[in-house]
């Protein structure tokens, strides 16, 4: 058959190809998994640079790492991104970003413009509970992230950290419960 | 209820609300028991989003770029990374602009714009560097090519930081790629016949050379021990530059002695002087007995007689004067603070590149690299040791005027350069010229003071430091 009529392959054959050193299929997981794991990245780290930065070497750091990956069922990205979170720890203790008045900006629209009142504080909003969420530890931070922001279901992200549902269940609660009790400090 | 059900009935909600099965006011509904807390857990639920954020196709395919080079089976070719900086042969800028507008054509831009987030060795970084040529040789006017010149310095030392960050070898050129851009807008600042739009663009140069200071500070105890050398020598650069910068911001006159940032010994030079003025000959101030030669100061010099206290910095047997006071008061001592650098054979001592004569009987013993205070009468000829504290390299200092104190928040806000910098200071010791410890609530009162800061360092969003002096007010 000719290659350019195959059906595209399904994620778990690309990721049993690029087990066996097909860059071809790694980079076709590039493609399916780098905007999720930007969003999940940018969502931790609040900066497109870093962002980039980090997943850039999310992506290097799986390819080498590749033949470590054993298949539970769960979406690829759910390993990748636990991967990110690894960077991210170590960018954390590299780095600390800080903003000082005067600085020249570099010409990235990044910033969102915002919509008056009521947009502002949606925005706020979700700056307090992000801040919140950022604040959980271990696990809990872990289920909400995949959860909420990676969108895998319970059952993918019970996969992905090796737990039953029940136990996954109890985690998220917890979380929430935590957040809303800071919440109610802020 | 136990804790469960609640989880269950939690999960639940959440899946069904996720897929538009059911509502929030659904959910309460039916489990009326949990009501309160499970609307409030809810609430936080669905706020809890990805950003909208696009991903941009250059990151992607600069990404996707990379990757493939990393996946490319040992031994990868090492890139010739001369090439990589602007300090290039003619001929080789020429055939990087030409593969630069090349490219512009052949790629519609989108290979220009995906080579701006590339780095020294990448196959796309002579691409960035061959367009910022292009854009410096069709910048016209001092001001906007020395701005030019300070984005590109802050681009390169952005480089320094991302390759730390990613445990890439840094190359030793970076260290004059740094050096060449800011002292190309210092060169082209020097040239610029207007004033106003000179000292905005010192004081972006103080901020940027401080902020990319601090930036550096807190990434060079993670690099390699090269790199470390390195990047260690690009903060003495970006610490020159804020010096500069301060110093030209309120002496113009600076900037034709071509200042470099190579120059590391430039704060050695910094000094106060205090006393009654009693004479002016030629361009030599004789401050309380104290003679400050080849002073360059632009402003209407004050009357002899009068009491002065004289800031500033002395360059090549050059003295640049920063700040002025007058007072009408005279019979204060004469006062002088600087550093001291050794005496020569005739028993004259170099403080701050200032000639004075010591006084033995202080008993003090000096030694090179020492700040020293001195005081001693304008009809003595020597000054007497006052106090001595070994010269310590540490890390970034600014001095300033204090505009605003937030005691909530333990921050305050100083004017330096024309800058508004926002500090942090409530784990900071607060002390007087005197060392007498303040209170913060203090602060308050003291607005409009002059405020030294030092041991500044940078975490979370903001400049952080450990001590803070108020100056005492004459």
């Amino acid at each position: 058959m000719d290659s350019n009529l195959r059906l595209p392959m399904s994620e778990p054959e690309l990721v049993a190809r690029a087990i066996q050193r097909d860059r071809t299929a790694f980079t076709a997981l590039y493609e399916r998994c780098v905007d999720q794991v930007y969003r999940h990245v940018y969502y931790r780290v609040s900066s497109h640079t870093d962002a980039e930065d980090i997943t850039q070497e999310v992506f290097v750091r799986a390819w080498k790492a590749i033949h470590k990956y054993k298949s539970t069922g769960t979406p690829f990205v759910a390993w990748l991104t636990i991967i990110a979170g690894n960077l991210i720890i170590d960018h954390y203790r590299r780095q600390q970003k800080v903003v000082m008045t005067n600085e020249i900006p570099e010409n990235q629209p990044d910033q969102q413009i915002l919509e008056p009142e009521k947009q502002a504080e949606v925005d706020f909003t979700k700056a307090i509970i992000k801040k919140a969420v950022l604040k959980l530890k271990g696990d809990k931070q872990r289920v909400i992230l995949m959860h909420f922001i990676d969108g895998l279901s319970y059952k993918e992200v019970a996969k992905a950290l090796n737990k039953s549902e029940g136990a996954i269940r109890v985690i998220q609660y917890r979380a929430l419960s935590d957040l809303r009790r800071w919440l109610k400090r802020e | 209820m136990n804790n469960v059900k609640k989880e269950k009935m939690l999960a639940n909600c959440i899946e069904e609300i996720e897929s538009g099965k059911s509502t929030l006011e659904d959910c309460i509904t039916r489990y009326p028991e949990i009501g309160v807390e499970l609307r409030s857990l809810l609430e936080i639920a669905s706020s809890i989003k990805p950003e909208a954020v696009t991903v941009s196709s250059e990151f992607k395919q600069r990404a996707r770029l990379h990757l493939e080079r990393e996946m490319r089976p040992a031994p990868t070719k090492v890139p010739d990374r001369s090439w990589g900086w602007p300090v290039l042969a003619p001929v080789r800028i020429l055939v990087v602009v030409l593969v630069a507008v090349w490219v512009l054509i052949a790629a519609g831009g989108g290979t220009v714009y995906a080579a701006q987030g590339s780095l020294p060795g990448d196959a796309l970084y002579p691409v960035k560097t061959g367009v910022e040529n292009l854009q410096l040789s069709l910048t016209f006017g001092t001001v906007a090519k020395a701005n030019l010149h300070l984005e590109l310095a802050q681009k390169r030392i952005d480089e320094v930081t991302r390759e730390v960050n990613l445990n890439r070898d840094i190359n030793p050129q970076a260290i004059e790629a740094v050096q060449q851009q800011f002292d190309s807008a210092l060169k082209e600042l020097s040239k610029s016949p207007d004033a106003e739009k000179t000292s905005q663009t010192l004081s972006r140069i103080s901020a940027v050379s401080l902020n990319k200071q601090l930036e550096l500070e807190n990434v060079v105890a993670h690099a390699s021990s090269d790199n470390q050398r390195v990047v260690q020598q690009i903060i003495d650069e970006t610490h020159s530059g804020n010096t500069i910068a301060q110093v030209a911001y309120s002496n113009h006159d600076f900037l034709s002695h071509q200042p470099s940032v190579s120059d590391n010994k430039l704060d050695s030079g910094r000094f106060s002087v205090e006393g009654t003025l009693l004479s002016i000959q030629d361009k030599t101030w004789n401050v309380g007995g104290t003679p400050i030669e080849n002073v360059h100061f632009s402003g209407k010099a004050p009357a002899i007689g009068s009491r002065v206290k004289l800031e500033g910095l002395v360059k090549d047997k050059n003295t640049f004067i920063t700040k002025l006071e007058i007072s009408d008061v005279s019979s204060e001592p004469t006062k002088l603070e600087g550093q001291f650098s050794g005496t020569n054979q005739s028993g004259t001592s170099d403080i701050s590149g200032i000639q004075v004569k010591i006084n033995n009987d202080s008993n003090v013993s000096l030694q090179p690299g020492d700040n020293v205070q001195l005081q001693g009468r304008a009809d003595d000829e020597k000054l007497t040791v006052t106090d001595k504290k070994t010269n310590k390299n540490d890390s970034a200092n600014l001095n300033g005027v204090l505009t605003a104190v937030d005691i909530k928040k333990g921050t305050i806000t100083i004017k330096v350069t024309g800058n508004l910098v926002k500090v942090n200071v409530s784990d900071a010791q607060l002390t007087n010229d005197h060392g007498q410890t303040l209170k913060m609530s203090e602060l308050n009162h003291l607005l409009g003071r002059d405020v030294k800061l030092t041991s500044l360092t940078k975490k979370g969003d903001l400049i952080y430091c450990r001590n803070l002096i108020i100056e005492d007010q004459d």
